[in-house]
């Protein structure tokens, strides 16, 4: 095998990477780890919402509207009697079932684009002013003019979040594969031969995995908030399903009365969002030493 | 200028991704097949698809962004109307994220790692971590409905002289966006500061004896400023996309409540118009921050 004897030399002097090592450092990170409790109990009740959620988030009672917070309903209930402890633990699932896809794709194609124009140099031109141009206009905005000409469903809120967070992530791997490819371990591997798919995806996009890593965790975090702007204003996920966003929206005509519906689903996305923005902070102590306490 | 082009392009687009014909799907099910063709004429939807948008570039080139299909007036003139809050706000925002993050990131990066360090950034952790909509819900509550301090929605013109109610309308959500963007600028602002306080020169100007506040201030601050100012520059676009959500909480007749209307009444000329509108914007403030950059930092030439 001709690609066994190159060892990549940036593997070397990175001291971690991603594996087994990587779970053992952020063991002992601080940040870390509190980022992955608030982390897990978020994906704690978006996996067990049937079992955690007393009621249906969708069953309607009249005659229970508007009441405070009880030990029979934890958060209170909404405007038509739902359990709002129900829709929020049911929110947890949507938000991150969102979430979840948006950095699923925004890393496929964000690694195809950032590939394309770093390593191949091909349409580099082209691909980055394409990208320019999408980070020039703000995510809220370009979601939302999106999700408005491809109807409110939550498949088109997740391209549209696709769409507006994908740039970001092609414009950081570029950068990174730029300095990659003039690596020795690179030209030792284009010397032997190697095809250049192969050296694109065997050694070089390896070494650039820590951005990416913790360029998708931003891009959770901004998903979960971006996704609860556009249920809040409408043209998110449809009215019907128990999103945070749709909560809020639910929850602003009765502010004054019953703050308890608004207080609520705002706490939830507080609390992942949190989560997610320290575990990415941790994750780029870990990953990125020279960053170490900035 | 090919940050427009591409824009112009995907603007254009916008229209023509709808689910069936554009036209019928504006007007909605109640319009008539005569009201169709109609506005299918009026937008040129008859035409290749090439054509129309050499038509449509054409236009926009002389900054006629068409009009207004709910409206009935050209798109450059309801942008224009309602471009006064939305102004005030971003500049008010601004100042705060200035005002707010950068001190906070000095205070933090000169009192490395004490309580002061550890509790500017955990508020600025969780700034980071709060929907700004919602820190606007909760200052409606606190501030406009339990201490009457503020009004809670609705804003006062400039035409109408009364200065002091301008600023009280549009005091909170400027708060609320600029407060979530300072939280970003104090931990740029503290690690820049940071690099910048290890370096000899700042030893150098500690040892021959300049006061501390001068030797931050001026020495470190003004080599530290130039991702700050990159940021605040970014920030630009997070605080207007940010803008049309917090318009929505505060009920401001504004530029991003325009976006929002016309979303629901499928008035895509405005959404177009709007998007190419603050992404010219998002231009001219880049170039703001590029001159910034050369008088910050005399070392940067523009041929």
């Amino acid at each position: 095998m001709i690609t066994a004897r190159i060892e990549p030399a940036a593997a070397r002097t990175r001291a971690i990477r991603p594996g087994w090592d990587l779970l053992r450092a952020l063991r002992c990170n601080r940040l870390a780890v509190t980022g992955a409790c608030l982390l897990g109990l978020v994906l704690g009740c978006a996996a067990l919402a049937p079992l955690i959620a007393p009621q249906d988030p969708n069953l309607v009672r009249p005659e229970i509207r508007l009441q405070p917070p009880s030990p029979s309903h934890w958060f209170g209930t909404d405007g038509f009697g739902r359990d709002m402890f129900s829709r929020v633990v049911y929110g947890s699932r949507v938000s991150l079932m969102i979430g979840v896809l948006v950095v699923c794709f925004t890393t496929a194609a964000g690694v195809l684009f950032g590939m394309l124009a770093g390593y191949f140099r091909a349409w580099d031109n082209i691909v980055m002013r394409v990208m320019d141009a999408f980070l020039a206009i703000p995510p809220v905005l370009l979601a939302i003019a999106i999700v408005a000409s491809l109807g409110p469903r939550i498949s088109n809120v997740v391209v549209s979040l696709t769409v507006a967070y994908t740039p970001q992530l092609a414009r950081v791997l570029r950068s990174q594969v730029l300095v990659i490819r003039e690596a020795t371990f690179t030209e030792a591997a284009k010397s032997e031969g190697a095809h250049d798919l192969l050296i694109a995806f065997r050694h070089v996009l390896p070494n650039a995995l820590s951005p990416i890593i913790i360029q998708s965790t931003a891009t959770l975090a901004y998903a979960v908030l971006t996704e609860a702007a556009l249920s809040f204003l409408g043209v998110g996920a449809p009215p019907y399903i128990p999103s945070w966003g749709n909560e809020l929206n639910d929850g602003r005509p009765y502010m004054v009365q019953a703050a308890w519906i608004t207080v609520f689903p705002g706490i939830a996305i507080m609390v992942c969002v949190l989560g997610l923005n320290l575990f990415g902070d941790g994750l780029r102590d870990v990953l990125d030493p020279r960053l170490r306490g900035r | 200028m090919p940050i427009l082009f591409v824009v112009g392009v995907f603007v254009f687009l916008l229209i023509h991704i709808t689910p069936g014909d554009p036209a019928s799907y504006m007007l909605g099910p109640s319009a008539s097949a005569a009201e169709v063709d109609h506005l299918r004429t009026v937008l040129g939807l008859n035409l290749p698809l090439y054509q129309q948008f050499v038509i449509w570039l054409q236009h926009a080139l002389r900054g006629d962004l068409g009009q207004s299909i709910f409206m009935g007036i050209p798109v450059s003139t309801s942008i224009l109307q309602r471009l006064e809050p939305t102004f005030l706000i971003t500049i008010l925002a601004v100042c705060f994220e200035v005002a707010i993050g950068i001190p906070a990131g000095i205070l933090a990066a000169t009192h490395r790692n004490s309580w002061v360090d550890q509790a500017t950034m955990a508020v600025s952790v969780l700034g980071l971590s709060v929907p700004s909509f919602w820190l606007g819900l909760n200052l409606i509550l606190v501030v406009g409905v339990r201490l009457r301090w503020l009004p809670v929605a609705g804003y006062v013109p400039l035409a109408e002289g009364d200065l002091w109610g301008t600023v009280r309308t549009v005091l909170m959500p400027s708060f609320s966006l600029g407060f979530i963007s300072a939280a970003l600028i104090a931990r740029l602002t503290r690690s820049s500061m940071l690099e910048v306080l290890g370096l000899d020169f700042v030893r150098t100007a500690r040892a021959k004896g300049l006061p501390a506040s001068m030797v931050i201030w001026r020495h470190a601050l003004g080599n530290a400023i130039l991702p700050v100012l990159t940021a605040v520059g970014n920030s630009f676009t997070v605080l207007l996309g940010g803008l049309v959500v917090t318009e929505q909480v505060f009920a401001i007749p504004g530029v991003g409540q325009l976006v929002i209307n016309s979303v629901l009444r499928r008035d895509y000329p405005v959404i177009q118009g709007t998007v190419l509108y603050i992404v010219c914007l998002y231009i001219v403030i880049n170039v703001m921050v590029d001159v910034l950059y050369a008088a910050a930092d005399p070392r940067i030439k523009y041929a």
